[in-house]
């Protein structure tokens, strides 16, 4: 935890500077998600704050602050959700449409270098995303709070209210077959 | 971070298996790592305030809104209790009873049909 009970319970009965705390302590964490969840720079900010309104109006309703990181990571993956199925309603070709390579090569245009490292960085991160698209859009929410976020089984039990067994093994299918997409590219 | 096992608590995995599992957890880490949590900017926080600030304004009018129309419905409730339904329970009544009295004497005065050439007859 981020911040102490205490916060949570004075956020909770209204206390705006108090939940303006909770805002300065999650934000980063929160946007971090998001932007690994909806893949858009230019829109992160947008569902992050989405993701603390409805904190805001929802947190009367938080039974104990025990739960409240998982609530907060529901939250998150609702509003992601909700965002991709949006995007997926209206699709705009943007910027941040062009694959990374692209844009890449707009930056270097542009007058940018990129070194060694940002070269293999891009390259993890295009090999991940390649191997996450094996699977469908909740799985891969799923894996990503599983393998990248590192959230415990226990917290994505909270999060998305499934016994732990159907989640591991939701969790191991989505693994596999991930994993077969990442074996066939290594040979 | 917890590695993922079978579910079914086998443990069928061959060792190229095993290196492609571990080599994916470090993929991931990798990951984790290329995509650093971003730096919120600088109107993060006051256009967040503005935004809950503009949901609150929508939903009080909202809530005043439907707080018009709920005093609305029961002032017209009220009104068709105190005066419409009685004087037309009235008039329902009136007319009812009107009708009624009107086909007793009706009845009562109409004299009962009587054929004579066949009243021998009944005899």
């Amino acid at each position: 935890m981020l911040i102490d009970f205490e916060l949570i319970e004075k956020a909770k009965k209204g206390d705006d500077a108090a939940f303006n705390l909770v805002i300065q302590a999650y934000r980063k964490r929160i946007l971090g998600t998001i932007s690994r969840l909806i893949r858009k720079p230019e829109d992160v900010e947008d569902v992050g704050q989405e993701v603390f309104v409805r904190l805001y109006y929802s947190l009367d309703q938080l039974r104990t602050p025990e739960v409240f990181e998982p609530w907060l990571y529901r939250l998150t993956v609702n509003a992601a959700y909700d965002y991709l199925r949006r995007r997926k309603r209206r699709p705009e070709s943007r910027m941040s449409d062009m694959s990374e390579q692209q844009v890449m090569m707009a930056d270097a245009r542009a007058g940018g270098k990129h070194s060694a490292e940002q070269d293999r960085r891009t390259k993890v991160r295009e090999t991940v995303q390649m191997l996450l698209e094996q699977v469908s859009e909740e799985d891969r929410a799923l894996l990503m709070l599983k393998e990248v976020e590192g959230l415990s089984l226990k917290e994505l039990e909270q999060i998305y209210k499934i016994k732990e067994n159907a989640l591991k093994v939701r969790l191991f299918r989505a693994r596999q077959r991930v994993l077969k997409a990442f074996e066939a590219l290594q040979k | 971070m917890e590695r993922m096992q079978s579910p079914m608590g086998g443990h069928g995995e061959t060792a190229p298996g095993d290196l492609a599992d571990a080599l994916l957890d470090s993929l991931f880490k990798e990951y984790r790592e290329a995509c650093p949590d971003p730096e919120p900017s600088a109107q993060f926080t006051p256009s967040l305030w503005a935004r809950i600030e503009t949901r609150r304004k929508s939903s009080s009018w909202l809530r005043r809104y439907a707080e018009i129309c709920v005093a609305a419905t029961l002032a017209v409730a009220l009104l068709l209790a105190i005066f419409v339904i009685p004087s037309y329970q009235e008039v329902a009544f009136e007319h009812y009873v009107d009708v009624l009295a009107a086909a007793d004497s009706a009845r009562d005065a109409t004299p009962l049909p009587m054929n004579f050439e066949t009243a021998g007859e009944l005899e």
